[in-house]
């Protein structure tokens, strides 16, 4: 795995921006498990998008719960 | 996996299956076999890891068979060099979200943040490209594996034992001893007695009134 790192010409574009990509996805997942976390702390959705810098409406409509999908 | 199976399980059973396919990303593996599921049921804080490390399979002396028997990781999700490309340590945010929110919390934070399946392009635009699979790779809980037939017949067989009721971990550890599946030959390897192994869980089962599980 280090291996690869190293050995990986970060000039290479395809690599640079499959990186970019993961780590968005990452970034996505950490968002969800936080926000999760913080209206189970019983947090606003104002104050959700106040501490997450973005409108109190797309933060709702990115995280509301969805009952149609299945939990596993 | 459909949803009348889980249906039937209780919340430990739930439980062990994420930690189960969890174990099975960890290891690296291309799919979620028994032996995955042993690990979960011996490393799961419920009875089953109990009534295992009394028949003298501990969690380490499992877990050192299930690596010894399934050899180095065979694949390596390719979320965790990308991102050591970019100076992240993967495995260390993993544990550190496992260790704050729990696996459970972690699992469904993920599959929340995975986009919605697309509908079908219906116009003139070739799709000769396959669209991206909706429940694919992720960087937190590695790239989602369905269970192997054989785990599928073990929880088929767990669902039976429990009826009317729903099925605990101890009915998973009760179906999984009484098979003859590659993880009983891990059991033995070690051991372990199947038949007194199963005898106890079922007295287990019989004294307690299989609710008290829930908790677990």
């Amino acid at each position: 795995m280090t291996q690869l790192a190293v050995a990986v010409d970060s000039r290479d574009p395809a690599v640079g921006l499959a990186a970019v990509a993961s780590l968005r996805t990452l970034v996505d997942e950490l968002e969800a498990l936080h926000v999760d976390n913080a209206r189970r702390c019983g947090w606003s959705w104002q104050a959700i998008a106040d501490v997450l810098g973005v409108t109190r409406q797309s933060v709702h409509k990115k995280h509301r719960p969805d009952r149609k999908r299945r939990p596993l | 996996m459909s949803s009348t199976t889980l249906e039937r399980l209780d919340h430990g059973s739930r439980l062990v299956l994420v930690s189960a396919r969890s174990e099975a990303a960890r290891l690296g593996d291309n799919v979620f076999a028994t032996e995955h599921l042993l690990l979960a049921l011996v490393s799961a804080h419920t009875e089953t890891a109990t009534l295992l490390s009394e028949a003298g399979a501990g969690a380490d002396e499992v877990r050192r068979a299930v690596v010894a028997r399934c050899g180095r990781p065979r694949r390596r999700p390719h979320h965790d060099a990308l991102l050591a490309s970019l100076g992240i340590d993967l495995t260390e945010v993993r544990r550190r979200a496992d260790r704050t929110f729990g696996t459970e919390a972690v699992a469904r934070a993920t599959s929340r943040a995975r986009p919605p399946p697309r509908r079908p392009l219906r116009t003139w635009i070739s799709c000769s490209t396959p669209l991206p699979d909706p429940r694919g790779d992720s960087p937190l809980t590695g790239p989602w594996l369905e269970p192997i037939p054989r785990v599928r017949r073990i929880l088929k067989r767990a669902i039976r034992d429990a009826r009317p009721g729903r099925a605990s971990p101890c009915h998973l550890l009760v179906a999984l001893v009484t098979g003859r599946e590659p993880a009983c030959e891990i059991l033995t390897g070690i051991g372990v007695d199947l038949r007194s192994l199963a005898a106890a869980a079922r007295h287990r089962l019989e004294e307690g009134d299989g609710s008290a599980d829930l908790a677990g």
